[in-house]
């Protein structure tokens, strides 16, 4: 009896096994053929002749980087310019999703269903649709062409995930620690900074870092309300991937990555060391 | 006390000021596809523009296009991104290194995406000339065209590239919270771990999956940056196409450009209705213990 | 048992509830309840669960809305008095510490929301820790207490906030039996100590009757009945009072 159960107990072992060694092998497959492009496109970015059909580049050139820092409209510009509003579609896309969780999760009012269903709206809606239909009213309302056009509708964009991620943890920390603070003498504005903010701050944070990355990415959205006016990276590395310029195109492509990689690091530490400290 | 009603209202102003601006667009999308434009001396409201695109033969072959793209990358997407979580899941790697790989198609835009799928689909691409590396091709013109063919396969693959991760990620915490109490449970009790993903986390992880497919579903028909790039000139995908038609200077032209995203809201809308309606059931069926 | 009942010092009127009705989203919790607390006095509040004890404590505290009725304060309306103005601190069973805060921290929180500068808060904040013989844990993360010093810490922080009025909701019943009843004890010195006017609401009828000064016990939203331990148990104002207690006895 014991022989024959351990023999079956061993055999559900062999069976585990093979099942985790398939999913490693899945795994490794799937990190192999995200990294893959990313990596050929990073040698592209140094390539001067590639022809067809050598697996590597024959000759290196560092053009690209030159021309990179010296076009019409200098790549800084650009960058400064996207990474400013991308800035400000993180400050305003947490703060509103951060006070409708307030108003829907600690005040609990009513029409929390309908609050849920706005919030998706704009994942239902495709973006380009929303672009061509609210392109018309952001000019009568004096804000076509304009960088405020632009934050406004990629605030519409990053407003969904802002508002989920807000809820989430709002619901979560609750106003428990908040009452207490009143209790204890503090007024509600410094309760909720005292004790509530810093409980908050990992969800503030990541939503702070998707609105971010999310604006940051618009291309459609960008180029109605801003009118090809308002350049952001996202618009500007277009022409060259339509001209077929691999390398240049390539170079947009890896200082695209690059920054919005240093930026969502930069909160992933943030968040890793809050809730270290937490714990 | 007394605040208690003004300041929810104050919290939730900006929200729906915000809501205002989205639903002001879909408004002004109807009422122009409606051929309501008194700007222009259009004041009737009548259903000719939706007619006249539906009887057109390139509107239907670009619905044709963005619906066969929608939904292969859709689908597709959320096969392997379950497959991808749910091998998260079962070796443990819910954080770190992993996970960070897995998330880097997420944070990458389409216009990106391009640039990466040309680098290894184009006929000169990386794959090509693995293909003819090893024999399998004599030429470059002998490789399949992914990328600007009619079959907007490099799209699809391009869309499957970044929402397959999506979704992956997407439905971790519920797939990882499923599988650590129940999923094990179901072990304990001598279900294999195939049988008890079947039967147990798949069944129960499916809100968030489903919720991450028409995510996608929606995306990939409603993108523009891909099927531009990357797309065939004739036919073009519907959004590309709707831009086309709305950036034509005649602006009694507009209703058509309008109609036609009138077509693809009400599409979207009906996705989600559908969606709506089988969360709706599907949770009644598992008791809605654990809500995605 | 009851030596400190001697001790008793019958101050003025320090709380007077008069007619109090609290409803929450359309159900009706307190009814015209009302309540007499004397300076200094330890009153225990029984009942049932659900009949609006904790209810009551919040309404006082002033994180419930008053419907109508009136709460007095030494004298003064407090109905619509925001709770950090009333100085009522409730310690609630769940602790509610403050967890990006340490131990030490948490205890000055009150004397920091008043102003108090750090130097003179921290130490103040270790005498408390002494009062509750947690001396020397200040620099301690909360995570690192077990759930009896949590509690201490959370009286010790109700005490620095120097209230008028404590209100204690069910704080020992996250305890286990051993601890809980080191924490009456360590309750019972803190309220002769400190002579704080003091409301202990719990649904544990050995605990009610063995540490207050008087007992009030509620049924429904109202008070049945306030008196003296000797009274509740011998002359019940009806039933349901000698129901509660008679099934304690068995």
């Amino acid at each position: 009896m014991r022989d024959r159960l351990s023999a079956y107990q061993m055999k559900r072992r062999a069976g585990n096994r093979a099942g985790s060694r398939t999913m490693r092998i899945v795994l490794a497959l799937t990190v192999f053929v995200i990294l893959l492009p990313v990596i050929v496109t990073m040698i592209w970015t140094v390539t001067g002749r590639w022809p067809w059909p050598s697996m590597l580049p024959q000759s290196y050139t560092m053009r690209t980087l030159q021309e990179l820092f010296s076009g019409s409209s200098p790549l800084y510009e650009i960058l400064w310019g996207s990474v400013i509003i991308a800035t400000v579609v993180a400050i305003l896309g947490t703060l509103i999703a951060l006070m409708t969780a307030r108003a829907t999760e600690i005040y609990r009012i009513r029409g929390r269903r309908l609050v849920s269903w706005a919030a998706m709206l704009p994942l239902i809606v495709p973006g380009t649709v929303f672009a061509m239909g609210i392109q018309v009213i952001l000019i009568r309302m004096g804000l076509g062409d304009t960088v405020t056009g632009v934050i406004l509708v990629h605030l519409v964009a990053a407003l969904p995930y802002c508002v989920f991620i807000m809820t989430d943890i709002t619901a979560a920390v609750g106003n428990s620690l908040e009452e207490q603070a009143q209790l204890l003498g503090a007024g509600p504005g410094r309760a909720f900074f005292d004790v509530s903010v810093p409980q908050l701050m990992p969800g503030i944070l990541s939503s702070a870092s998707m609105a971010y990355i999310i604006s940051y990415s618009q291309y459609f959205t960008t180029l109605l309300a801003g009118g090809g006016k308002v350049k952001t990276l996202a618009l500007v590395m277009v022409p060259y991937i339509q001209s077929g310029d691999r390398a240049l195109s390539s170079v947009y492509a890896v200082t695209f990555v690059g920054s919005a990689l240093l930026v969502f690091f930069i909160f992933e530490a943030l968040i890793h060391r809050i809730m270290r400290t937490e714990s | 006390m007394k605040r208690n009603r003004i300041v929810p209202l104050l919290l939730i102003t900006p929200f729906a000021l915000i809501t205002a601006l989205v639903l002001a667009a879909i408004i002004n999308i109807i009422v122009q596809s409606l051929g309501y434009m008194p700007v222009f001396g259009l004041y009737d409201f009548t259903l000719k523009y939706y007619i006249e695109e539906l009887s057109r033969p390139e509107v239907l072959q670009s619905l044709g296009v963005s619906l066969h793209v929608a939904l292969f990358s859709s689908v597709l997407a959320a096969i392997l991104g379950t497959l991808i979580c749910a091998a998260l899941v079962r070796t443990g790697r819910t954080r770190g290194a992993m996970l960070y790989a897995v998330r880097l198609p997420i944070l990458v835009p389409h216009t990106v995406v391009a640039v990466f799928t040309v680098a290894l689909l184009a006929q000169t691409g990386l794959l090509a000339r693995l293909a003819f590396a090893l024999g399998l091709a004599g030429d470059y013109t002998e490789f399949p065209m992914l990328l600007y063919g009619k079959g907007y396969w490099g799209v699809i693959l391009a869309y499957l590239w970044k929402e397959a991760p999506f979704i992956a990620y997407f439905s971790l915490a519920l797939m990882a919270n499923v599988s650590e109490t129940l999923g094990e449970a179901a072990e304990n009790l001598g279900a294999s771990p195939l049988k008890s993903f079947f039967h147990i986390t798949l069944p129960l992880s499916l809100p968030a999956i489903a919720r991450g497919f028409i995510i996608v579903f929606i995306f990939a028909f409603g993108g523009y940056e891909l099927p531009m790039l990357l797309g065939a000139t004739m036919p073009k995908a519907f959004p590309v196409y709707t831009y086309i038609e709305f950036i034509k200077p005649d602006f009694k032209l507009r209703p058509y450009a309008m109609a036609m995203n009138g077509i693809t809201l009400i599409l979207s809308l009906l996705m989600a209705l559908l969606y709506a309606v089988l969360m709706n059931r599907l949770m009644k069926r598992i008791g809605g213990a654990y809500e995605g | 048992m009851k030596a400190h009942t001697e001790n008793v010092k019958k101050g003025d009127i320090k709380l007077q509830i008069n007619g109090l009705s609290v409803e929450l989203n359309g159900t009706v919790i307190l009814d015209e309840l009302s309540l007499q607390l004397h300076e200094y006095e330890f009153l225990s509040l029984l009942g049932p669960s659900g009949c609006g004890k904790s209810t009551l404590l919040k309404t006082i505290g002033g994180i419930l809305p008053v419907s109508s009725g009136e709460i007095r304060l030494d004298g003064e309306l407090i109905n619509s008095k925001p709770a950090y103005r009333r100085g009522a601190v409730i310690v609630f069973q769940d602790m509610r510490l403050f967890p990006n805060m340490n131990v030490a921290e948490n205890v000055a929180y009150p004397l920091r929301v008043q102003g108090v500068k750090k130097a003179d808060r921290l130490v103040r904040a270790e005498k408390y820790l002494e009062h509750v013989k947690l001396g020397g844990l200040g620099a301690r993360r909360i995570s690192q207490l077990s759930g009896g010093q949590q509690q201490r810490v959370a009286l010790a922080r109700a005490l620095a906030a120097e209230p008028k009025l404590l209100l204690l909701d069910e704080p020992f019943s996250s305890l286990d039996e051993n601890l809980r009843e080191d924490m009456r004890q360590l309750v019972k010195d803190l309220h002769r100590e400190f002579g704080m006017t003091t409301i202990m609401v719990t649904h544990d009828r050995q605990e009610a009757l063995s540490m207050a000064d008087r007992v009030a016990i509620m049924f429904d939203g109202r008070i049945a009945q306030t008196g003296t331990p000797e009274e509740l148990i011998e002359s019940p104002a009806d039933e349901r009072v000698s129901g509660y207690f008679g099934s304690a006895k068995q």
